[in-house]
């Protein structure tokens, strides 16, 4: 399994690919972007399985990329990693076609539970 | 709408407890401006409008950062440190969001280091102001809020 970490944050990329492998997810390959745009590349050439995004990032948002995939019929499964943790923005990210919002902060017991409903 | 101080206790413990593996306490301490402190700030727009600060003096933020880096503190570069401080603010102020009214953006998180300054936010009064420390390190959360016209 290969999963793109996208997050501006080196430090949150680090905690996230930390608790995906408490998660149990350490043989999974982890590929990192630090915005929208590095990680659209980062989807055409490495072909991840899954996309946890952070929300707020500069260049393009993680909505923005994610309209982007949807709209270019990309269906990629995605789920937000962000701290944006009100009912609004899990409907608009359900909305623009996001299986899941993880809040942070998190604990791995969470990755497991929302990643692992997914079938992954 | 008022945020309760309660509110961003419980969101600080969050934090703390989950991404940091730390515990705090309530303190008398300050954050000494005489002495090089660093301050995250997140601004919010929108129908509430504001912003949220950590405010520490480097040796917490060194230790903050290598809590998420997963380093000794004196491994952690000056770049880290910012970029920890900056995410720690910004998880505080996302996890907010819950108080407040829909449709509440936020910005990027920037961070300010040096002695003697303030930050401030044109049109807004400090609304909540908590003195915390960890393990006897003093560091301080405020929230600003946009005065009503």
């Amino acid at each position: 399994m290969k999963i793109l970490i996208v997050d501006d944050s080196k430090a949150m990329r680090m905690i996230v690919a930390r608790t995906l492998r408490q998660a149990g997810y350490g043989d999974a390959t982890l590929v990192e972007a630090g915005n929208g745009r590095e990680a659209l590349t980062a989807i055409e050439t490495s072909q991840p399985n899954l996309v946890l995004c952070d929300w707020n990032m500069p260049e393009m948002s993680g909505i923005e990329l994610l309209r982007a995939l949807r709209s270019a019929n990309n269906s990629i499964p995605f789920g937000f990693v962000t701290s944006e943790a009100s009912q609004e923005m899990k409907d608009t990210a359900a909305a623009a076609g996001a299986q899941f919002l993880i809040t942070k902060p998190f604990t791995p017991k969470v990755f497991e539970e929302t990643i692992g409903s997914m079938g992954a | 709408m008022r945020l309760a101080e309660s509110d961003v206790v419980q969101i600080v413990e969050a934090v703390w407890s989950s991404t940091l593996d730390m515990q705090f306490e309530r303190t008398t301490l300050t954050v000494p401006s005489a002495e090089p402190t660093m301050t995250s700030i997140v601004q919010m727009t929108g129908l509430w409008q504001g912003a949220v600060t950590l405010r520490c003096l480097p040796e917490l933020a060194g230790r903050i950062a290598a809590a998420m880096f997963g380093t000794a503190p004196s491994e952690a570069s000056p770049d880290e440190v910012r970029d920890a401080l900056g995410e720690v603010v910004n998880m505080i102020a996302g996890n907010l969001k819950i108080h407040l009214p829909a449709g509440c953006q936020l910005s990027l998180p920037a961070v300010v280091e040096g002695r003697e300054y303030r930050v401030g936010v044109p049109g807004t009064s400090v609304l909540i102001q908590l003195s915390l420390a960890t393990d006897g390190h003093p560091f301080m959360v405020g929230v600003l809020e946009r005065n009503a016209h």
